[in-house]
């Protein structure tokens, strides 16, 4: 019988399983479980990134940076003076970083996320010659532009060597070359023009592709290619990409994104690429190559007024990246608030609650859906906390007199354990029903601590902030005090060593009511309320590293005093229940479940045909 | 083209929206079971496959109000005790 191997001189593995290795890419194997053969190919796509904490339009960003280290700066929101406001991004979510000196919208941008520069824009009531530098924390002025321009044809290099062309007042033909301290004026456009496309090439290999040109039609899709010194005409770019798109990569290997469209060029050709899912304009690109590129911000055609923060991610890998996202879970039985939150997103326990009035009902889930439960708490409770796990949980505190009760759970009834030393409401908790630790709550608010060793409190140092309304994470050794309330939403966190309480990175948004999951070095904060006691709530979501916080995915409705997932992770989380309003009555039986982002390979089965 | 689209849907809980929904279009829930929903043919074919009712944004906007403003009626009936730890309903504005 001829073989592959006799056909071809080389074999092919058997495998019972797919590789799983980007190395694997290009490798063809049988797969003995599926009877088929397969590869790993590569792939281009975007997929969602977390949104900036600002949303806005007419940003800027570094666009020799990176989708692992992007930066996003100034913008409108609103006004037309614009934001100095400036974002990080680490690949995972945004951060916030310095402000610019001066707030300004459509600035030119270029250089990294520790190397950043940001020139000309527009502050009411004019465009601007200011030029500022980042280096990674500030902003520090530098030499202005010759002339006050904003909206630039084309932006793009580094903080030592970034070059600008056309922009307005008034479609123009002008370039400027940045050398880290003086503009110098070179060869003009061929074809006067604004708003064009930014952020792919270098100072001495960049293009120009489309713009707005003034009146009707008023856009041009000439595209001329820089070589240092002069630009020439070249092929036109598509009409779907011609004003106002951002950009990434080289040029020769550069990809272009306005809308939900995206083209990539080789420095001859336009090509249509994959889909985007948000139609947003006047994004802005941020990376130097085209395997992983981000669009970021921007507003919808034609009315400047609606702005986003949405970022996406461009990937051509063999590797197939899904964002993170929330997605609705079982709904209760019983809509409260106030609950305490026991477990994890597939095994969870809510207990008590309010609603309207304070009830004492058990519900159990079990990743789809919730159970009420024969067994209720001693009592009605809320505003307590929850820790452990479905079948050893513990619940402690709450509005309830007389606000010291602990309540253990063990998977089947409800006992009562010993009383805390100082009854309050509205505290965090985290740990275990054997090792559990409760922090801050009111009234007054508190900084007092105790931990509980399975049958009693003992008081433990006090927190360094006193507040209400704040979130537990983590383990009694290792945990979290996230958020919370002074006299306002605060967005500090604390982190606990089983003796004492240390300062963490703040929360890039203040919130009280909030829930949580995971550890201390791998926490999800979520839900939440800003800037009241019990405002109207919000969905945004962050994700701690131990170190800092940095957004992620937001959830589909924003809820405040209800629960998460103090054994959960920071990949899998569950927001139960909760207020969407101050109204007493306004707490619905929604659920949330988040997923992490994941990376898997490429592995396609080949046919025949 | 609009960016948004509006409908009332009653969530249902488990697979009402999936992640994948939430990557395709934007979606955000709001009080009387308002939806402002991404305008693209994901977002679209959700809310049908829902058995939502499409809204304009000021019908859209109405139903909130409303819920709002019986929120404020409710917190102003309330006792001092109540209103001194819970901020009075604010109004809710469709983007």
């Amino acid at each position: 019988m001829t073989t592959y191997k006799n056909i071809h001189g080389r074999s092919i593995q058997s495998l019972a399983t797919d590789p799983t290795e980007l190395s694997a890419e290009g490798q063809i194997w049988y797969n003995t479980t599926s009877d088929t053969f397969k590869t790993i190919l590569v792939s281009e796509a975007f997929s969602s990134g977390a949104n900036m904490i600002t949303a806005r339009r007419g940003a800027a960003g570094s666009f020799a940076g990176s989708q692992s280290s992007g930066l996003g700066f100034g913008g409108y929101t609103g006004s037309n003076a614009g934001v100095a406001l400036t974002e990080e991004y680490n690949g995972s979510g945004w951060a916030t970083g310095g402000a610019l000196n001066k707030a300004r919208y459509s600035a030119g941008g270029a250089g990294t996320q520790t190397a950043g520069l940001c020139f000309g824009g527009y502050s009411n009531p004019n465009q601007d010659t200011e030029v500022e530098e980042y280096n990674g924390t500030s902003w520090s002025e530098e030499t202005d532009l010759p002339t006050a321009i904003s909206s630039f044809a084309c932006a793009v290099g580094t903080q030592t060597a970034a070059l600008n062309a056309g922009g307005m007042p008034a479609p123009r033909t002008t370039t400027f070359e940045y050398d880290g301290s003086s503009w110098t004026a070179t060869g003009a456009l061929n074809t006067a023009r604004q708003s064009g496309f930014q952020g792919a090439g270098t100072q001495t290999a960049a293009f120009a592709a489309g713009g707005d040109i003034g009146g009707s039609p008023g856009v041009s899709l000439a595209t001329e290619e820089y070589d240092g010194s002069s630009w020439t005409s070249v092929s036109n770019c598509p009409p779907t990409i011609a004003v106002s798109a951002a950009g990434s990569g080289t040029q020769t290997d550069a990809i272009l994104m306005k809308g939900t469209n995206s083209a990539t060029y080789d420095g001859t050709n336009f090509t249509a690429g994959p889909s985007m899912a948000n139609d947003f304009i006047s994004k802005v690109g941020n990376g130097a190559t085209t395997s992983t590129a981000m669009a970021f911000s921007g507003n919808t055609s034609g009315n400047p007024t609606s702005y986003t923060g949405t970022t996406e991610e461009f990937n051509r890998s063999a590797n197939v990246i899904t964002g993170a996202a929330w997605a609705s879970g079982g709904t209760t039985n019983t809509a409260r608030r106030g609950q305490a939150g026991i477990g994890t997103q597939t095994a969870n326990i809510i207990a008590g609650g309010y609603t309207g009035s304070y009830i004492s009902a058990t519900e159990s889930y079990n990743g789809s859906s919730w159970t009420t439960l024969p067994v209720s708490l001693p009592g009605n409770q809320s505003a307590g906390a929850g820790c452990g796990t479905q079948t050893s949980g513990i619940t402690f505190g709450g509005e309830v007199a007389p606000k010291a009760q602990t309540n253990e759970w063990n998977g089947s009834s409800w006992t009562s354990g010993g009383a805390m030393n100082t009854g309050r409401q509205y505290l965090a908790g985290f740990g275990t029903q054997t090792a559990a630790v409760a922090g801050g709550g009111n009234y007054p608010n508190t900084n007092l601590t105790e931990e509980y060793d399975g049958s009693s409190w003992t008081a433990g140092n006090a927190m360094n902030t006193t507040r209400r309304s704040l979130s537990g994470a983590g383990t009694e050794s290792a945990g979290l005090g996230i958020g919370g309330y002074t006299t306002t939403p605060v967005a500090s966190t604390e982190e606990y060593d089983g003796t004492n309480w240390t300062a963490g990175g703040n929360l890039n948004q203040v919130r009280s009511g909030m829930s949580s999951s995971g550890t201390q070095t791998a926490a999800l904060g979520f839900a939440g309320g800003t800037p009241g006691f019990s405002p109207t709530a919000i969905g945004s979501t962050e994700n701690y590293d131990g170190t800092s916080w940095v957004t992620s995915a937001t959830m589909a409705q924003g809820r405040a005093a209800g629960s998460g997932t103090p054994s959960g992770t920071s990949t899998a989380a569950l927001q139960t229940n909760g207020s969407i309003q101050t109204a007493p009555t306004s707490h619905p039986g929604a659920s949330e479940e988040f997923t992490g982002e994941t990376t898997t390979v490429n592995v396609k089965t080949l046919t025949q045909s | 083209m609009a960016h948004f689209i509006y409908g009332v849907a009653q969530n249902t809980g488990k697979g009402f929206f999936t992640a994948e929904d939430r990557r395709a279009f934007f979606l955000r829930g709001y009080l009387a079971d308002v939806w402002c929903i991404g305008n693209n043919v994901e977002g679209a074919r959700w809310l049908a496959e829902k058995n939502g009712v499409e809204k304009t944004k000021a019908e859209a906007q109405a139903l909130i109000t409303a819920e709002v403003e019986a929120a404020q009626a409710a917190w102003d009936a309330e006792s001092d005790e109540y209103k001194a730890t819970h901020l009075r309903p604010s109004d809710v504005t469709l983007p």
